[in-house]
C-alpha cells in the first residue's frame, strides 16, 4: 500500500473530501468556548482536515498531499517557498550559482535550531541531502538529486554540484527538508526547522503541533495547532455548524453557503488540474478524433455553474493558471463547446451512434464525482453513454493509476514540487506515472528538449510547447483549475494563499 | 455448580471456533505478503516476504501463532500506519466502552419505569401515549436519532459541541459529557422496544392467579408488584437485555460515524475503507467475543435468578 | 386496549405501507423528472407544485431521487425477506417435521448466529467480502434465515402431532406433500408479523450500513447514501435531510405498526 502511495500522486487526492465544510456559525459563541478552552492559553486554534496523515511522517515519505498540508508547518529545506511562489532563504541566509550553472554554494544560518534542541551544522545538511537523494518516495525530485555531489568546504557552506545545470533545482531543494543527522523514528515523531514543532497524532483523531519557541525567522503568533481529523464530510461541516473548528480550507462553495458572520470567507483555488482523465491505450480513446470530440461535448461552463456556482478557472492544458511562468490561458479555447462539431468528429472517427464507456472515479472526492455526474449528462448530448463507477481509494490507486485499468477518470493533478516537471513528466511515453498511457513522439522530444534546456527563458518556452500538443492532440479533457474556499473565524486573520497545496499557520494570529 | 461448568467449557469452545473462523476469513481474502508491498509486488519479492513472514507453514501452525500472541496482546501491525493495532484499538476502546456502557445505562434507567407504568395501568391514558411514542421510537434509526439529536442539541441549542471530543485524560466529566448525545442516540430506540417487551410480560404476569390470589388476601399494590410481580416479570426480559448488549454494539458503530467520535467504530469502518485487514480483523474477533461473553453471562444470569430453568 | 391496538396499529400500519409501497412501485414505472437531469437553475430549490421536494445540488428533482432510492432500498427489502423466508422455511420445515440430530445442530447453529446482532454480522462479512447492492441483500437474506427457520421450526414441530396431519398420514399422503401441502398455509399466517418486521429490520440495516459507506454502492442509490450526500447541504437545502430522513422514517413505521396490528391479530 506504502509503495502504492509512494506513486506520487498526492495529487487529486484530498481536493475532495476536504470539501466538506459549511454552514453557519454558532449564534452566541457558547459552544466554541468548549473548544478554546481545550488549548492550553487561548493562542490555539482548531483546524479541520478531511483526512488522516500518511502511516510514516518521515520527511522523505510524504505521499499525500494532505500531510505535506501539515508537515510544511514543521519541515524546511535550505530554501522555501513564499505565498508568491518564490524561494527565499530557510535553513541557508542565501545561496550563489557559479556562472557554468552547475554549483549552488549555500551560506548556512547560524541560528537554526532544531526541535529536539540541537543547533543545525552542515554535518545535518549533508545528511539529509544523502538521505533523501537515497529513500525519497518523489521520482522527480529522485532524479533531480542523481549525480549530484554534496559537499561542506567549511562548517557554515555547502555546496552541490549538479551533473549538468537545472534551472528548477532550486525548486527541489526546498523539498530537501533538513533533519539531524543522527534523527531516527521520524516518521513517528518528526523533527525539523519549521516554525511549529511536532508533539502528537491520534490516529484518525487529531494531530498537533505547537510553536517552535527558538525558531531562527519571524516567530509563529499561534502558540498550539490542532489538526482535526474528520473523514466523513457531513461531520465536518456540522463541527464547522457548531464553531468547534477555528479554519477550514478546501471547501465548496455550496459547503459555505448560509455561513454566518463570524466566519470569514476566502476564495482561492484548489491548484491542481482537474480533467476528464482519459486510458489513450484503450480504444475509442486511442482515436485523437474520439478525445477532441470528447473536448467538444465537454462544457467546461456548465461543470463550474452546476458544481461551483461558476468559480473555477478553465485550464486547457495540463498546467494550473499559479504556474504564471508557463500558463496559457488561450489553451482553454482549444475546444469551445460544440455538439454539432462533437458529433461529426465522432462520425468521423467511425462512432456515428456514439459509444458506452465508464468514468471510475474516487468516491471520497465529491467535487470529482459531482463533475463525472454532470458529464454524463453532457456526454448523453453528443450520444455517448457513460457510467459513472464510483470505488474507493485504494481501489482507484491500484486498479486506475497502479494498474492503468480504466477507460476514463475524473481526478486533479497538483504538483508536488513547484516545477514543471511535477506536472508534465508524467506524460512522456516512458514515464513510470503516465497512467494515462499517452504516447507522441513529438511530445517526448520537446520535453526532452525542455528538460535538459539550461536557459530558463528557452526551457520555458519548451515547456509552453508541450502544454499546447497537449491541447491540441487532446490528451485529456482538461477541465479547470477547482475554486476553493477557506473558512476562518472571524477574530483570526493572516492566512495566505500558496501556489502549492499547503496551510502555512505560522502567519496566522488572533486580531 | 454443574451447569456453571458445562456452560464455561461451551464458551471456551464457542471461542475457539469464532476465532478460527475469523482467521479462515481473513487467511482466503488477504495476502499479508501483497499487501505489504503493494505495485513494487513481484513474483519472487513476495515469496520471500511470505517465507519471511511464515506464511508457508502448514494452516494449522499458523492459526496457532497468530491465536498465542493475540491471547498475548500482540494483534499485528496495521498496513495503513505501520504501528502496532494494540496501540490503535486500546487508544478508541475507552470511548466505545463508555458510550456502551452509558446507552445500557440510559436504556435500562428509562425502560423499567416506562415498563412497569404501562403494564400496571394498561389501557390507561400514559400506556396509549408511551405505547404510540415507542411504535415511532422503534422505527427511527439509531444514525438517524443521532442526525436529529446533533442538530438540534448541537447546532440549535448549544447542548453540546459536535466533532469536539474531551479524551478521558482531560477529566471524566467533560468525557462524559461528549457521550451522553452519541449515548441517547442508541438508547432510545432500545428503550422503546424494552417498555414494550416488560409491559407484555408485567400485563401477562398480572392476570396470574397468584397475583389476583394475593390481591384478594389484601395484600397492598406495591407488595405484590415488588414481591411478585417484577421478579418473574422480568426473566423474559433479561435475555432480551442481553441480546440489547450486542445490538447497542453494533449501533454504537454507526452512531460514532454521525458525532464524529474517534472510537472502535469508526476505526472499522475507515479501516475496511482502507483494507487494512490486520485491524479489521481484531476488531471483529474483539465483536465477536463480547457477544459470546455477554450471552454468556446473560445464560449465568437466567439460571440465577430462575434455578428451575435448566438450559443445556 | 385489544380493540384499539387493532384498529390503530394494523389500519393506519397498513394504509401507511400500502401507500408508500404504492409510490415506490409507481416510482419503477414513471418518475415525475429524470434523476439525473440537472438544471444550474434549479439548484437546491425549495418544494414548490412542479417540485414537490424541491431540488438537490446538480439541480435534480429530489422527489425522483428519493423515488429512486427508495425503490432500491425497498427490492433489496424484498429479496432480504424473501431469501430469508424461502431458506428459512424449507430448513424450518424439514427439522421441525423429522427432528433428530440435523434438527439438533442446525437448531444449535441458528441459536449461535441469533445471538450475533444482523447488522454487526454484515459488517463483518462485507469487510470480508466487499459491499454492493448484490451482496448486501445475499447476506442480510442468509442471516434472517435463522430467525425465520426458528418459528417454522416451532410450527412444524407442533404440527406434526395435530390431528390434521396425523390423518393425511394415514390417508397415505407423503411427508413433502404434509410439509408442503397441509402444514405450509397454516404456518404462513404465523409468519406474517415475522415478515413484516423482517422486511423492516431489512429496510433498516440497508439504510445504517449505505449511510455510513459499506451498504449499496453507487452508482446505485438508496435512501441511506442519500442521506449522507443531504446531509451536507444542510445548510444550503434542509428540505432535503427532510424529505430523505422522512421517507426512511415512514417507511420503517408503516411496516412496523403492520407488523404490530398482525401480532396482535393472531393473538
Amino acid at each position: 500500500m506504502k509503495k502504492i502511495l509512494a506513486l506520487f500522486l498526492a495529487a487529486a487526492l484530498l481536493c475532495g473530501v476536504l470539501c466538506g465544510c459549511g454552514g453557519a456559525s454558532n449564534k452566541d459563541g457558547k459552544a466554541s468556548d468548549k473548544e478554546t478552552s481545550t488549548g492550553a492559553d487561548g493562542n490555539s486554534i482548531v483546524v479541520g482536515i478531511a483526512q488522516d496523515l500518511d502511516s510514516s511522517l518521515d520527511p522523505y515519505s510524504i505521499t499525500a498531499a494532505g500531510t505535506r498540508e501539515v508537515l510544511f508547518n514543521v519541515y524546511e529545506g535550505l530554501v522555501k517557498a513564499d505565498h508568491t511562489g518564490a524561494y527565499q532563504a530557510a535553513c541557508a541566509s542565501g545561496f550563489d550559482l557559479s556562472d557554468d550553472g552547475l554549483t549552488y554554494t549555500f551560506t548556512l544560518r547560524d541560528n537554526v535550531v532544531f526541535h529536539n534542541g540541537k543547533t543545525m551544522t552542515a554535518e545535518d545538511v549533508l545528511y539529509s541531502f544523502e538521505t533523501c537523494a537515497a529513500r525519497t518516495v518523489d521520482a522527480s525530485l529522485s532524479a533531480a538529486l542523481s549525480d549530484v555531489t554534496v559537499a561542506s568546504p567549511d562548517p557554515k557552506t555547502v555546496t552541490v554540484t549538479l551533473p549538468a545545470p537545472n534551472p528548477d533545482f532550486i525548486a527541489f531543494a526546498a523539498y530537501v527538508y533538513i533533519v539531524p543527522a543522527d534523527a531516527s523514528g521520524l516518521e513517528t515523531q518528526p523533527i525539523g526547522t519549521g516554525p511549529f514543532k511536532f508533539v502528537s497524532r491520534s490516529v484518525q483523531q487529531n494531530v498537533v503541533l505547537e510553536k517552535h519557541t527558538e525558531y531562527y525567522g519571524t516567530p509563529a503568533y499561534l502558540d498550539k495547532v490542532t489538526y482535526r481529523i474528520f473523514e466523513d464530510a457531513s461531520a465536518e461541516i456540522t463541527a464547522l455548524d457548531a464553531g468547534t473548528i477555528d479554519l477550514c480550507a478546501h471547501l465548496g462553495v455550496d459547503q459555505i453557503a448560509g455561513l454566518k458572520s463570524d466566519y470569514e470567507v476566502l476564495e482561492g483555488t484548489m491548484n491542481l488540474v482537474q480533467a476528464l482523465y482519459l486510458n489513450n491505450a484503450q480504444a475509442p480513446f486511442d482515436n485523437e478524433l474520439v478525445r477532441q470530440a470528447l473536448c467538444y461535448a465537454v462544457d467546461v461552463k456548465q461543470i463550474m455553474d452546476l458544481t461551483e456556482d461558476g468559480h473555477g478557472t478553465p485550464v486547457g492544458s495540463a498546467m494550473y493558471p499559479a504556474f504564471t511562468k508557463y500558463f496559457d490561458p488561450a489553451l482553454a479555447d482549444t475546444y469551445p463547446h460544440d455538439t454539432a462539431k462533437a458529433k461529426e468528429l465522432l462520425t468521423q472517427a467511425g462512432y456515428p451512434d456514439g459509444f458506452s464507456m465508464t468514468i471510475t472515479v474516487p468516491s471520497n472526492y465529491t467535487p470529482h464525482v459531482k463533475t463525472a455526474e454532470v458529464i454524463v449528462e453532457q456526454l448523453k448530448e453528443v450520444g455517448i453513454t457513460a457510467k459513472v463507477n464510483k470505488v474507493e481509494w485504494a481501489t482507484w490507486l491500484s486498479d486506475v493509476y497502479g494498474g492503468r485499468q480504466y477507460e476514463s477518470t475524473v481526478v486533479g493533478f497538483d504538483a508536488s514540487t513547484l516545477t514543471a516537471a511535477a506536472l508534465l513528466a508524467r506524460y512522456q511515453s516512458t514515464a513510470h506515472n503516465n497512467m494515462f498511457n499517452y504516447s507522441n513522439p513529438e511530445y517526448d522530444e520537446t520535453y526532452a528538449k525542455a528538460a535538459a534546456a539550461t536557459d530558463d527563458a528557452e526551457a520555458t518556452q519548451l515547456y509552453r510547447q508541450c502544454l499546447k500538443i497537449l491541447a491540441d492532440t487532446a490528451a485529456n479533457v482538461y477541465i479547470q483549475d477547482m475554486a476553493e474556499f477557506v473558512v476562518i473565524r472571524g477574530t483570526l486573520t493572516g492566512y495566505q494563499f500558496y501556489p502549492m497545496y499547503v496551510m502555512d499557520m505560522s502567519t496566522i494570529r488572533y486580531k | 455448580m454443574n451447569y456453571f461448568v458445562r456452560k464455561t467449557i461451551t464458551l471456551i469452545i464457542t471461542l475457539f471456533i469464532v476465532s478460527l473462523l475469523v482467521f479462515l476469513a481473513f487467511q482466503v481474502i488477504s495476502d499479508p505478503a501483497a499487501a505489504m508491498l503493494g505495485t513494487s509486488a513481484t513474483p519472487e519479492k513476495i515469496a520471500e516476504l511470505r517465507e519471511q513472514l511464515g506464511l508457508n507453514d502448514p494452516l494449522a501452525v499458523r492459526y496457532g501463532r497468530w491465536l498465542a500472541s493475540f491471547v498475548k496482546g500482540d494483534f499485528g501491525t496495521s498496513y495503513a500506519y505501520s504501528m502496532p493495532v494494540r496501540g490503535m484499538v486500546m487508544e478508541k476502546l475507552p470511548l466505545t466502552v463508555g458510550v456502551v456502557l452509558l446507552s445500557f445505562l440510559l436504556m435500562v434507567a428509562l425502560s423499567f419505569p416506562l415498563g412497569i407504568l404501562c403494564g400496571r395501568h394498561e389501557g390507561g391514558v400514559a400506556d396509549h401515549i408511551i405505547t404510540i411514542l415507542g411504535q415511532v421510537g422503534m422505527s427511527i434509526p439509531a444514525f438517524l436519532l443521532g442526525v436529529g439529536l446533533t442538530y438540534l442539541f448541537g447546532v440549535f441549542f448549544h447542548w453540546f459541541t459536535p466533532g469536539a471530543y474531551a479524551p478521558l485524560r482531560n477529566g471524566f466529566w467533560p468525557w462524559l459529557g461528549c457521550l451522553i448525545f452519541p449515548a441517547l442516540a442508541i438508547a432510545i430506540p432500545r428503550t422503546a422496544m424494552t417498555v414494550k417487551m416488560l409491559r407484555a410480560s408485567v400485563i401477562d404476569e398480572m392476570g396470574k392467579n397468584y397475583v389476583v390470589t394475593s390481591y384478594s388476601r389484601g395484600a397492598g399494590n406495591a407488595v405484590v408488584l415488588r414481591r411478585h410481580v417484577l421478579r418473574n416479570a422480568i426473566i423474559p426480559v433479561i435475555t432480551f437485555i442481553a441480546s440489547s448488549m450486542a445490538e447497542i454494539v453494533a449501533n454504537c458503530i454507526l452512531v460514532e460515524q454521525v458525532f464524529a467520535l474517534p472510537g472502535i467504530g469508526v476505526l472499522l469502518l475507515s479501516s475496511i475503507g482502507n483494507r487494512d485487514f490486520p485491524v479489521v480483523q481484531t476488531l471483529v474477533v474483539f465483536l465477536a467475543v463480547w457477544v459470546v461473553v455477554i450471552n454468556f453471562i446473560a445464560d449465568v444470569l437466567y439460571q440465577l435468578v430462575d434455578p428451575r430453568i435448566r438450559l443445556g | 386496549m385489544k380493540k384499539f391496538n387493532f384498529n390503530g396499529f394494523l389500519w393506519i400500519g397498513g394504509l401507511l405501507s400500502a401507500v408508500m409501497s404504492l409510490l415506490i412501485v409507481t416510482g419503477f414505472f414513471w418518475r415525475p423528472y429524470s434523476t439525473t437531469a440537472m438544471n444550474a437553475a434549479d439548484k437546491f430549490a425549495r418544494p414548490s407544485l412542479a417540485h414537490l421536494m424541491g431540488c438537490d445540488d446538480l439541480g435534480r428533482d429530489i422527489f425522483s431521487r428519493v423515488l429512486e432510492g427508495a425503490g432500491t432500498s425497498f427490492l433489496i427489502a424484498v429479496f432480504v425477506v424473501l431469501i430469508g423466508f424461502v431458506l428459512g422455511t424449507v430448513i424450518g420445515a424439514l427439522t421441525g417435521y423429522f427432528g433428530g440430530w440435523p434438527d439438533e445442530v442446525l437448531m444449535r447453529i441458528c441459536d449461535a448466529l441469533t445471538a450475533f446482532p444482523s447488522i454487526l454480522l454484515a459488517i463483518v462479512v462485507v469487510a470480508v467480502v466487499g459491499g454492493g447492492k448484490y451482496t448486501i441483500t445475499w447476506v442480510l437474506g442468509l442471516l434472517f434465515v435463522p430467525s425465520f427457520a426458528r418459528i417454522v421450526r416451532a410450527e412444524y414441530a407442533r404440527a406434526r402431532e395435530m390431528n390434521y396431519v396425523k390423518s393425511a398420514r394415514l390417508m397415505g399422503a407423503g411427508p413433502f406433500r404434509i410439509m408442503f401441502r397441509h402444514i405450509l398455509p397454516n404456518v404462513i399466517a404465523v409468519m406474517l408479523p415475522a415478515l413484516t418486521i423482517g422486511f423492516n429490520n431489512a429496510i433498516l440495516a440497508e439504510a445504517s450500513m449505505s449511510y455510513v459507506g459499506i451498504g449499496v454502492q453507487p452508482p446505485d442509490a438508496s435512501l441511506g447514501r442519500m442521506l449522507s450526500e443531504a446531509q451536507t447541504y444542510l445548510k444550503a437545502a434542509p428540505h432535503y435531510v427532510l424529505f430523505v430522513a422522512l421517507a426512511i422514517v415512514l417507511l420503517i413505521l408503516g411496516f412496523s405498526m403492520l407488523s404490530e396490528g398482525l401480532q396482535h391479530r393472531n393473538r
